[in-house]
């Protein structure tokens, strides 16, 4: 009888001290949550921030253009130089500076008895990848190919070849891009060593290699006819 | 007390008693520790709040300003002469390729939503996205924004560490409560008979992952605020 007795004290007090040890730890659940929510507001900003810098920019120019008028240079002066900085960066116009050549080929070893042999050919997402990776290190120009890549560049794959700016171009693939040549090196180096195409080179001999160029001429797009889309007006 | 006379009950009731006591001796650090985060993160989004009022403050302003800025340029340059409105539609025209200009005509609107395949990682998404606007270029699509991120010529779809997408260098973050948003300018049936070559292979490898995929009269598609010159290319012959 007193056996049980102090067993209920016991039951009890536990009981308590686990309903005690519960509540608090939701209490700390509920304060996790609240500590993920404020993690949400951070792309917001950095969004808002681009937001401002490419607002700051662009007034920087048009304080420079408003100037120019000011001193009595002619607005259709200006507004050639607009159009032809435009042509320019738009990829239309033929440019030279520094760079990286990156070439790209099917693997020469023969096929394995039972694998696949897509395993040794060059798929557009390779060059899709690689072309990704240099504008994130803010390549100024790419060229695939004697193809400069603009707005509406395609890289599509038909059948062993791949179609480019409406062309049909075969393997090698030799990638050109104007830029600093430390940053492309290392988007390529980056590339090569954590995508997919790492796995493909070492166990089915694709083949990729890359060399800094001092002086690289890509040629310029042929201005897109275009069909469908009109300029919202201001 | 019989408790402590009653040998057999003596160990147990003494080992839970010092598990309980480690465990409410832990849970409190754990509380005290939880307590400073909760006063941390107040802290930290009230800072937030803070830096995003601001951010949105100066975006006005700055938006602001270039109003003004481009109504003075106008009122002298109609001044000097103006400009012909050949030249200025060109402008337009040739701004189109640098995704300066904002666009509207007929195309399709897309929408992925994979809040509920939970297996599938983000880094994914990357390559899917790079997917479906090859697919659309091939279809002769003549502009595209996903989530309003307008694709320009020089525009990298790429991974920002594990969790974020960049697209020109902006975060496109799927906030819980919504989806990827695609837009594309061009021939609907076109661009949508594309489109599914990569929309597909998402769906019957993820079947979570739901797709729709709409035809519309009018697209509309922002520009890009700036565009950065070159820093390496120069003009070439």
């Amino acid at each position: 009888m007193e056996v049980k007795k102090s067993w209920r004290i016991m039951v009890t007090m536990c009981s308590f001290l686990v309903g005690i040890l519960l509540m608090v730890q939701l209490r700390g659940q509920g304060n996790m949550s609240q500590v993920a929510s404020a993690d949400n507001i951070l792309p917001q900003l950095v969004d808002q921030d681009q937001q401002n810098t490419q607002l700051k920019a662009e007034n920087n120019r048009l304080s420079q253009e408003l100037q120019q008028l000011q001193r009595g240079v002619n607005a259709a002066t200006l507004a050639n130089k607009d159009l032809s900085r435009a042509t320019l960066l738009a990829g239309l116009e033929p440019v030279t500076g520094p760079g990286i050549r990156i070439t790209l080929d099917d693997s020469k070893q023969p096929v394995a008895n039972g694998d696949n042999v897509e395993f040794y050919v060059i798929h557009q997402e390779y060059l899709q990848q690689i072309v990704n990776a240099l504008w994130n290190m803010n390549a100024d120009a790419v060229v695939i190919n004697g193809q400069r890549v603009i707005e509406n560049t395609e890289i599509f794959c038909s059948g062993n070849n791949i179609q480019i700016n409406g062309t049909t171009q075969a393997p090698p693939y030799v990638i050109s891009a104007i830029g600093d040549q430390h940053n492309l090196t290392q988007a390529i180096n980056l590339y090569v060593h954590t995508s997919n195409l790492a796995w493909f080179v070492q166990t089915y001999g694709i083949q990729i290699k890359w060399q800094q160029v001092k002086k690289l001429e890509l040629p310029g797009a042929t201005m897109p006819e275009i069909k469908y889309a009109t300029p919202v007006k201001e | 007390m019989s408790l402590f006379k009653q040998g057999k009950w003596l160990l147990p009731s003494f080992v839970v008693a010092i598990a309980l006591g480690i465990l409410i001796a832990i849970q409190f650090q754990v509380q005290q520790k939880l307590d400073n985060a909760k006063k941390l993160n107040a802290k930290k989004i009230a800072i937030s709040a803070q830096i995003m009022d601001e951010a949105v403050k100066e975006t006005q302003n700055l938006e602001n300003e270039q109003k003004a800025l481009k109504q003075k340029i106008n009122d002298l340059s109609n001044k000097s002469g103006g400009i012909s409105p050949s030249l200025k539609s060109t402008i337009r025209q040739v701004k189109i390729f640098t995704g300066e200009t904002p666009v509207q005509g007929p195309g399709i609107h897309i929408e992925i939503d994979d809040r509920k395949e939970a297996t599938s990682p983000i880094f994914n998404m990357v390559d899917n996205f790079q997917g479906i606007v090859n697919d659309l270029k091939v279809a002769g699509a003549e502009a595209i924004a996903i989530n309003g991120q307008r694709i320009g010529p020089r525009t990298a779809i790429v991974m920002s560490g594990s969790a974020n997408i960049l697209i020109n260098g902006v975060p496109i973050t799927r906030v819980e409560g919504t989806h990827w948003d695609i837009d594309a300018i061009g021939d609907p049936d076109t661009l949508q008979s594309f489109a599914n070559l990569t929309l597909d292979s998402i769906t019957s490898s993820s079947p979570d992952v739901i797709v729709t995929v709409s035809p519309e009269k009018n697209v509309v598609i922002p520009g890009l605020k700036a565009v950065a010159d070159f820093a390496s290319a120069q003009p070439g012959q």
